[in-house]
């Protein structure tokens, strides 16, 4: 216990010391309260047009992504700093061992996602889901963060090529809201990425549809395996 | 404090095996250094040593207790300071020592002391990434005592330091062997070898060609002459004489009479020239 305070202290006062990692600390924040106040206005603005409030379970399910995200390219950073510092060689020969920086890393973006998640979800307004389903869907899109986080550390082998690959992260956030305007059963597809099944089961949870759990438990078994998947090639990769 | 027998080590890709059979011991209060060109094993055999490397075969003991068998607690009796500095660049030197020394439970060094046997103590609050890289290798030469190991490794401790400094760190190693700690060197450099091992260990190609005290290779393996440089007819001159019976060689003792003598040295062979000698390969 004492090593996981001493370590998540020493994240947090790394984050700190760089701007670039402060802003994404405070950007799932930011944008939770810009749809909660500016979405209404806007919606109002557009009401002669089209309707919004369509629109807002897919807005909605792009913040639940975007948490984990952010926190997932913030701890990214962190990786990709720590390797380029060699700091997970001389951090495994500590008492906190190979196995335990690999579990803290792997779980603390997750457990900063849950807290993050579970705090700003009900404060976006704009989707109706209950607190079970918060918490089911926060715990499952928290997973997305140390994906994202040994996704960019896994592919980039410096800090200018993880700048590179944040941005095209995107692109997984692009895939779920694809799939949502297809009508065809094989957007099932979109599956592979993470980040499809949180997003799905906040527009099903929406709806008060029943396949919301089938999303949760789907997303589950998919994300786990892709995490220990990502978890045993980046072990390669650092040491 | 270690004993290694037969260590094999192939890596998975590999072709050849990285270490053959490698035996050697290491007692308690001893300096060894593991001398050898790069690529011939060292960092590979410093890996096993430190646990990092699991899958060799044959066997090593360090503290009586198989490597393997080992589980967190052997980071709390051995200390690493790799080759290449790793330290956090956004902390300040104190904060470094603080937070690795957060993660050991027994007795543990004052991480100011730590500082200041290094020279570094005016800069304990400056940040790393302001530091010279001889500043850096220094904070983390003494990071490997902050929790009071038993056995310290040390990778190339000295390189990229100056002569000042460099004396210092050898300084620092020999009071620490007089304490009672297991020193072992990974280097290139002879002249640090030679100054503070024991015994020392020639390896090349993933063997070991030889292991044995530095005083008595080099007396094993150098000429039993005397070389006298002196001045003689406005020129530098010199010569050589078989150092048995020198006390009643005449015409050394001549020479040493009339002549201007500039320097005498004994011909001991320098460690750098045993290893080009025992293994046919230049270092480096």
């Amino acid at each position: 216990m004492k090593k996981i305070i001493s370590l998540s202290y020493n994240d947090f006062r790394n984050v700190l010391r760089e701007p670039m990692l402060i802003m994404l600390l405070i950007g799932p924040v930011a944008m939770t309260l810009a749809i909660r106040y500016l979405i209404p206005i806007l919606t109002n603005l557009t009401s002669e047009y089209f309707d919004l409030t369509e629109y807002y379970p897919l807005i909605g399910g792009s913040v639940v992504l975007f948490i984990p995200m952010l926190i997932g390219m913030l701890i990214g950073f962190i990786l990709l700093d720590e390797r380029d510092d060699s700091i997970f060689l001389m951090l495994i020969v500590t008492p906190l061992g190979r196995k335990g920086y690999l579990i803290y890393r792997t779980l603390f973006p997750a457990i900063l996602s849950i807290i993050f998640s579970v705090i700003l979800l009900p404060l976006i307004g704009i989707v109706k889901v209950s607190f079970i389903e918060v918490i089911a869907i926060s715990l499952l899109a928290s997973l997305e963060a140390p994906v994202t986080a040994l996704l960019l550390a896994g592919i980039a082998n410096n800090k200018v090529e993880g700048l590179a690959i944040s941005k095209g992260l995107g692109i997984f956030l692009i895939i779920p809201i694809i799939a949502y305007f297809m009508k065809s059963p094989w957007k099932i597809i979109g599956g592979v990425i993470p980040y499809y099944w949180p997003f799905n089961a906040i527009v099903a949870g929406n709806q008060g549809n029943d396949s919301f759990w089938l999303y949760i438990i789907g997303g589950f078994i998919v994300e786990i395996l892709i995490l220990i998947w990502l978890v045993n090639r980046y072990e390669k990769k650092a040491a | 404090m270690i004993e290694v027998k037969d260590l094999m080590f192939k890596y998975p890709k590999a072709k050849e095996k990285t270490l053959k059979e490698l035996n050697f011991k290491i007692d308690k209060g001893e300096i060894f250094g593991f001398l050898g060109p790069s690529g011939a094993g060292k960092s590979t055999t410093q890996k096993i040593l430190i646990g990092i490397l699991k899958d060799y075969l044959g066997s090593v003991k360090i503290l009586g207790k198989e490597i393997i068998n080992w589980n967190t607690d052997f980071y709390e009796k051995i200390g690493v300071s790799f080759e290449l500095p790793n330290l956090y660049h956004k902390l300040t030197a104190l904060e470094n020592l603080d937070f690795v020394k957060s993660f050991y439970s027994g007795k543990k060094e004052d991480s100011k002391k730590l500082l200041e046997m290094v020279g570094l103590e005016k800069n304990a609050d400056v940040k790393v990434s302001k530091y010279s890289k001889g500043m850096k290798m220094r904070l983390n030469f003494v990071r490997a005592f902050i929790h009071n190991p038993d056995i310290v490794f040390f990778d190339e401790p000295t390189s990229g330091l100056d002569p000042l400094n460099a004396k210092n760190i050898k300084n620092i190693i020999m009071e620490k062997k007089h304490q009672g700690k297991t020193i072992f060197l990974t280097t290139h450099n002879m002249t640090v070898a030679d100054e503070l091992c024991d015994r020392v260990a020639f390896i090349v190609d993933g063997e070991i060609k030889l292991i044995d005290s530095p005083k008595k290779l080099k007396i094993e393996h150098g000429k039993r002459n005397i070389k006298v440089e002196y001045i003689d007819k406005n020129k530098f001159q010199e010569k050589d004489f078989a150092l048995k019976g020198i006390g009643y060689n005449d015409e050394y003792i001549k020479l040493l009479r009339e002549k201007e003598i500039k320097t005498i040295h004994t011909q001991e062979a320098t460690l750098e020239d045993i290893f080009v000698q025992t293994t046919g390969r230049k270092l480096l």
